[in-house]
């Protein structure tokens, strides 16, 4: 194509002066076989080795460059081969020619064009009036006529002398029409131009001309067959009719989709679109039909300046094209429909042709009105009209408000039209969104400044969407729009609903920063809780929650706050205690809902329960460390038990230390460390999904450093088994306490008699009194003392057994905030020097290695 | 009464001695006009205690070195304890300047018969240490002579910061159990030392100092900063039981973990070598009423065996007195000392008791202090026995283990076969005990770190483990052993089938791990 292209440009001088030629062979008017003269003058200008390459050339091209514009031409390989088959030889030679001049034809005279309208490019669709192309009219009529003579002439020179005679008709073309009619059945027989260029013209339109019927075989029009014309003249009729087959494909998708109900807005405006492009089309063929008539009206005298078809040519060529276009996009938007129809149009937006793209940016631009208002109304009022599923943004009704913002709207991904990106339809999808929550949750009907500004622009803005290379003005719009919506809806959640608070109220409640608040609802509790699960009745810790919230700050809180705290007991599994299944419940409604979730909630629950049961183990051992102090001072008297109560406190306070340094890591790794990020996270915030994801991010945060996620869990079970040994330690102190507490009342009560006895005068104790008393003090020693420290020795060895392995497992965990913890809890590496595990350096550089 | 705060007291709750004076710098008098005031005055406790919700301790704040703060502080306390037995009882105790020689001459008795009860009476002791604060007053403060009001504003900064966390509850620390819980380990070590940073006075708050988490924990550790002045002691390496610092002001929390990382980098504090033991931190709000320039500030209450040197420090003042019997008679006048001066004695042995816990606490056998007698523990094959090497603790110089075996013969009789005794003097005398006199206790210890027992070779490396392996007679044989095919051979060429089998189950027993077998 290139190739000729070339040739074809090196050859515009001379097809300048065939122009010139030709104009001065019609002006004379006596010549009548003008066509026989230029065909001689270009037999002689040209060489016939040009033709000879051209053919080479053309049959590579049909293999290649035609089947994609296959859409736009009927004339495709498989048709071609029985259209060669069915004519001769020769004949499939023009038809190669033929369509290579039409489709170098077409790039040809666009460059033309695009060199005559640069300075021109209009959206306002292209008129296709020859007035305005006169000037190429000329050198088209001569380009494109001197192609025909090449065809012409391979096709004369291919055939005997004897064809030539088929020129000869033309000179009848004054004949009037019932001559040309009783001649049919001759061969030789031509029809006048007149009637041809009639026929054509109304195939056009689409309508079968006398001559000219529509061929359901090789879809398409095509001279009657019986008609005497000769092939030249029947391949150029039938290249001028792919018009109509054009203009038919147009017409009958447009048809068939305006009455489609279901094909949506989009595809209504496309329609439009088409159907104005269509009007164009008829202005010329109405322009044609007037000359036509003109020509008639003025009767034979004229007709030497009248119609011709090489003119047709010319004139029909830009409005082809157009056509070809058209018909390209219907064959693409087959099917489509909404933004999708709009992705379609818009990725032949890139087209090199300035005419093209004029054109696709006209239909783009009526395609996108609709899209354009249903966004404007969307994103400013939160409505959403879309009735036939194109807008890109999609409503489930089913949805209930309580999911509004999480499963309400989406995006649908196919009907994005691809001029936005993806971010841009999200912030749409999320300042509309922002509305409707407003709206239907918040009760709030602000409406949403700029509201009336955008509902006064004009639509025709639309193309502003997909302009956005060369201008911003569409990305501001979205960004102040998106930006004023989420401020306000987060200024809505804030004031009127108080989200700091309740955030806050979570941190102090579920998340037991009110430290008071829970100790104290902890020493009300505890003898409720010791019971088994099944004994607890939920009004009973109810009344209890409502006591300690009076007696500690907490009485100071908002009454909306606490009003919303409950006790919650969870699922009883059969040996539960109450501390197992007691909870503290927060109840959300409405908007702030949408933050905390359900799942929001139960994780905050399971986060409760774990700092739940670390503060318990810290309760526990307060009492411990309390009857520590308390028993020391007065088992002072029994100095055989100093031993075991040394055994004691020192594991006291190993654990003490233990609990202590668990608790500090929660407050400080995990509490505070999250709560902070998640604080200023909540203060920039610009919208609530950013809220949102900066919660989920914090509740993740702490589930995982409190152990809770799935690949902590053995770490945890250890953790639990700790904490089951610090409850075991409560209990066999406390066993042994009381032994202790019987002896010492025994004690004193025999110092009691002794001190009576002595008062009474007599002696302080008999012999025998003695004796009983030294037996009973050896049997308890003996009973006591080496089974009490058996046992307290064994509670220290696996306990700490489990603290050491506990260490060795953080160590070794993923996530190093936990080694934060390991770090605390050896902080002067008592552990280390006994667990060799812990020491080699082995474990170490993993350490390293994972932390870097 | 005429401080601009005296309404926040209830003027019901004030006691003001009726005739004016004091107990005259004299610990009997004080403790005796007690006595006779406790109607009076548990009235008023009772009053409140009444009133409280949750009542969990009191705190009681006085002097050890004059005659009421000591006499009636001591008193009250041991009251106190007999009426809420059950309640925790936290003192903030002013211990004298012994830098400048002081008025009240018996001041050592005093700070002596305080001492006992604070050491057996209360739960807490802060200690104040008016030599430290009027150090700190002039080296800090830059202030020559301080005066009362001057060291009091010391003295109440530490008091309203160690509150602060119950005054302000967070997650932690909301109670004084839980915080002074993890600072005392054992009940007879819990007096604190104090430390603020940074000290400023009305005077000088020009100084003002951005100050950040590390700043703070690093100077808390810093001996000047603090409250207590304790002498070096080169020899003895007294070390941290506990610390807990409460933070104040604008804390990243992120910086504590860092901070905490570098102190343990740089050794910044020395640990007890018994038992885990951490720097625990404490952040705190601030009242929101009180405008101070430091952005952090930090108090440190800490857990140090240093502090016995304080005790050693008047045991020794007390010595010297007593031993001249000087300034007696005030005392005797009192019915409690009329008759004896045992209850001098009795405190004397309570704190040189005490002196001597922080020093055992410094080391590492501290852990079974005070368990000094016999273990006995029955074996009843060589394959627990085997077991024996992971349960001695080789590593405690001062304890007595000994360990008895029996080995069971059969089910009726039982014998003693082997006796193994470790690190006990004594043992030799029981063993006449032991043993029936017509069985013959032979001595087969040969070195200091090995010995056999029950077929088994136990021997110890540098004190750290007990080793086992199996016990080859034939090394303890005092002849040499020639094997079979020479003429001087005095092993048989064939032994007996079941000495064989006989020597081969005991090995299986003996051998800890079935692999050496084989």
């Amino acid at each position: 194509m290139a190739l000729f292209t070339v040739v074809r440009k090196g050859r515009e001088k001379d097809a300048a002066i065939f122009s010139e030629l030709n104009r001065k062979l019609q002006s004379q008017g006596v010549l009548q076989n003008r066509w026989a003269v230029l065909h001689l003058l270009m037999t002689l200008s040209d060489s016939s080795g040009k033709v000879s390459r051209l053919k080479g050339g053309s049959s590579l091209l049909f293999g290649k460059g035609l089947p994609s514009h296959a859409t736009s031409t009927p004339f495709h390989p498989a048709m071609r081969q029985g259209y060669s088959a069915s004519d001769s030889m020769s004949a499939g030679d023009n038809t190669t020619l033929q369509s290579v001049t039409h489709s170098s034809g077409s790039s040809g005279i666009s460059s033309i064009h695009s060199d005559l309208h640069s300075n021109n490019p209009t959206p306002v669709p292209q008129s296709y009036m020859p007035v305005t192309t006169f000037t190429h009219v000329d050198l088209d009529r001569t380009g494109s006529s001197s192609r025909n003579l090449v065809s012409r002439l391979t096709s004369n020179l291919s055939r005997n002398k004897g064809s030539s005679n088929a020129l000869v008709p033309q000179k009848s073309r004054s004949v009037s029409q019932q001559n040309m009619v009783h001649r049919t059945d001759k061969t030789s027989f031509e029809l006048p131009e007149q009637e041809l260029i009639k026929d054509l013209v109304y195939a056009f339109q689409g309508i079968e001309g006398k001559w000219i019927k529509y061929d359901v075989t090789k879809e398409g029009y095509r001279i009657d067959s019986q008609a005497g014309i000769p092939k030249a003249v029947r391949q150029l009729v039938s290249k001028l009719a792919e018009c109509g087959w054009l203009h038919n494909k147009v017409r009958s998708y447009m048809e068939k989709k305006s009455t489609d109900t279901t094909f949506g807005l989009v595809g209504q405006s496309f329609c439009a679109a088409l159907q104005q492009e269509l009007t164009e089309y008829y202005r010329l063929i109405a322009v044609l039909e007037g000359q036509i008539h003109q020509e008639q009206d003025q009767g034979i005298s004229m007709a030497c300046s009248g119609l011709t078809l090489r003119q047709l040519m010319v004139w029909t060529f830009s409005p082809l094209l157009h056509l070809k276009w058209l018909a390209t996009l219907v064959d693409v938007c087959r099917g489509k429909k909404g933004g999708a129809l709009a992705s379609a149009l818009f990725s032949y937006m890139q087209h090199g042709d300035p005419e093209v793209r004029s054109l696709i940016q006209h239909t783009l631009t009526m395609v996108c009105q609709p899209i354009y208002s249903r966004l404007i109304s969307w994103i400013y009022d939160g409505e959403l009209e879309d009735t036939h599923d194109e807008f890109f943004v999609a409503a489930d009704p089913t949805v209930k408000n309580d999911q509004l913002w999480h499963d309400k709207y989406s995006l649908r991904k196919s009907m994005i039209p691809n001029f936005l990106t993806t971010d841009q339809a999200k912030r749409i999808l999320l300042t509309g969104k922002s509305i409707n929550f407003l709206r239907q949750l918040c009760q709030d009907r602000t409406p949403t400044s700029g509201l009336e500004v955008a509902m006064t622009l004009d639509m025709t803005n639309a193309d502003l969407m997909f302009k956005q290379d060369s201008s911003s003005e569409f990305q501001q719009m979205i960004d102040s729009v998106y930006k004023e919506t989420s401020r306000h809806l987060l200024d809505v959640l804030h004031s009127k609903y108080k989200f700091m608070e309740h955030l806050k109220a979570m941190r102090r409640y579920l998340l037991l920063g009110q430290g008071d608040f829970i100790r104290h609802l902890m020493d009300l509790l505890e003898d409720d809780l010791a019971k088994p699960a099944g004994n607890l009745y939920l009004h009973n810790l109810t009344g209890i929650l409502e006591t300690a919230i009076r007696a500690t700050n907490a009485q100071f809180d908002d009454s909306d706050i606490l009003k919303r705290l409950d006790v919650r007991l969870l699922e009883v599994s059969p040996g539960d205690a109450g501390w197992d299944v007691f909870s503290l419940d927060y109840h959300v409604d409405g908007p702030i809902r949408t933050v905390f979730t359900p799942e929001c909630m139960i994780m905050y629950l399971r986060v409760f329960n774990f700092l739940w049961r670390a503060k318990r183990m810290e309760y526990i051992l307060a009492v411990i460390w309390k009857y520590q102090m308390f028993n020391a001072r007065l088992l002072r008297s029994i100095p055989e038990l100093s031993s075991i109560l040394h055994q004691c406190h020192m594991l006291g306070s190993e654990m003490v230390h233990f609990i202590q340094q668990v608790q500090y890591y929660i407050n400080f790794e995990v509490l505070e460390c999250s709560w902070d990020e998640l604080l200023t996270k909540v203060k920039e915030a610009e919208d609530l999904d950013y809220i949102i994801a900066a919660h989920q991010v914090f509740l993740s945060c702490i589930t995982s450093r409190c152990l809770l996620d799935e690949q902590s869990r053995d770490i945890l079970t250890q953790l639990r088994t700790i904490f089951d040994l610090i409850i075991d330690f409560q209990g066999a102190q406390r066993d042994f306490y009381d032994e202790a507490h019987q002896e010492l009342k025994c004690r004193q009560h025999y110092d009691k008699l002794q001190q009576q006895r002595t008062d009474e005068g007599d002696w302080g104790v008999t012999e025998s009194h003695e004796e009983e008393e030294q037996r009973r003090r050896l049997e308890f020693l003996k009973n006591l003392i080496p089974s009490s420290r058996a046992r307290f020795r064994v509670l220290s060895q696996s306990y700490q057994d489990m603290v050491q392995q506990f260490l060795v497992m953080l160590t070794t965990h993923q996530d190093v905030s936990l080694r934060f913890l390991s770090f605390r809890l050896d902080f002067n590496e008592n552990y280390k020097s006994k667990e060799p595990k812990l020491q080699s350096p082995y474990l170490y550089r993993g350490i390293k290695a994972t932390s870097s | 009464m005429n401080s601009p705060y005296a309404n926040l007291y209830n003027p019901e709750n004030i006691y003001l001695s009726k005739h004016g004076g004091g107990a005259g710098n004299n610990w009997a008098s004080g403790y005796c006009q007690a006595e006779k005031l406790y109607e009076e005055i548990f009235d008023i406790i009772d009053r409140e205690a009444d009133g409280s919700d949750s009542l969990e301790g009191f705190v009681l704040c006085h002097s050890i070195a004059g005659g009421t703060g000591s006499g009636m502080g001591s008193y009250l306390l041991e009251r106190l304890n007999d009426r809420f037995p059950k309640k925790l009882v936290q003192t903030y105790s002013v211990f004298p300047n012994l830098d400048e020689m002081s008025d009240v001459v018996v001041q050592p008795y005093n700070s002596l018969l305080t001492l006992k009860r604070l050491t057996q009476n209360a739960d807490c002791v802060v200690v104040l240490d008016n030599t430290a604060l009027n150090r700190i007053a002039a080296d800090r403060l830059h202030i020559e002579t301080p005066n009362f009001s001057q060291i009091n504003q010391l003295v109440s900064t530490v008091m309203s910061t160690s509150t602060a966390t119950l005054r302000y509850p967070g997650y932690m620390n909301n109670d004084l159990i839980g915080l002074i819980a993890s600072l005392i380990p054992t009940p007879r070590l819990h007096y604190l030392m104090t430390g603020y940073t940074p000290l400023a006075t009305d005077m000088n708050v020009a100084s003002v100092r951005k100050t950040t988490v590390l700043d703070v924990m690093r100077r808390l550790l810093q001996p000047k900063n603090m409250m207590v002045s304790t002498p070096v002691q080169r020899q003895a390496n007294h070390c941290y039981i506990s610390i807990l610092n409460i933070i104040q002001g604008e804390v990243d929390p992120t910086q504590v973990h860092k901070s905490l990382q570098r102190i343990r980098e740089r050794k910044l504090a020395q640990f007890i070598p018994w038992g885990p033991a951490s720097i625990q931190v404490a952040l705190s709000r601030k009242s929101p009423y009180i405008q101070t320039s430091h952005r952090v500030s930090g108090l440190m209450l800490a857990n140090h065996t240093s502090i016995s040197s304080l005790f050693e420090r008047t045991l020794r003042q007390y010595d010297k007195l007593r031993k001249r019997e000087a300034f007696m008679d005030q005392f005797k006048k009192e019915a409690m000392f009329k008759d004896n001066l045992d209850e001098f004695d009795n405190s004397r042995e309570v704190i040189q008791q005490l002196v001597d816990e922080y020093q055992a606490a410094t080391k590492p056998d501290y852990l079974s202090w005070g368990t000094q007698q016999i273990n006995l523990v029955l074996v009843q094959s060589t394959s627990q026995a085997n077991d024996l090497g992971d349960r001695i603790p080789m590593n405690d110089e001062g304890s007595i283990f000994t360990y008895i075996v029996l080995f069971i013969m059969s089910k009726e009789n039982l014998y003693i076969d082997d006796v193994l005794s470790i690190n006990n003097p004594i043992f030799a005398d029981y063993l006449s005990s032991i043993f029936p006199s017509e069985l013959e206790v032979k001595e087969t210890t040969k070195t200091n770190n090995s010995a056999s027992y029950l077929d088994i070779m136990l021997s110890y490396y540098t004190d750290v483990h007990m080793n086992t392996s199996l016990y080859d007679k034939r090394e303890d044989f005092n002849f040499s052993i020639t094997n079979f095919p020479f003429l001087s051979s005095n092993i048989a060429s064939t032994p007996a089938y079941g000495m064989f089998i006989s020597q081969l189950i005991r090995f299986a027993r003996a051998v800890p791990n079935k692999r050496i077998l084989f």
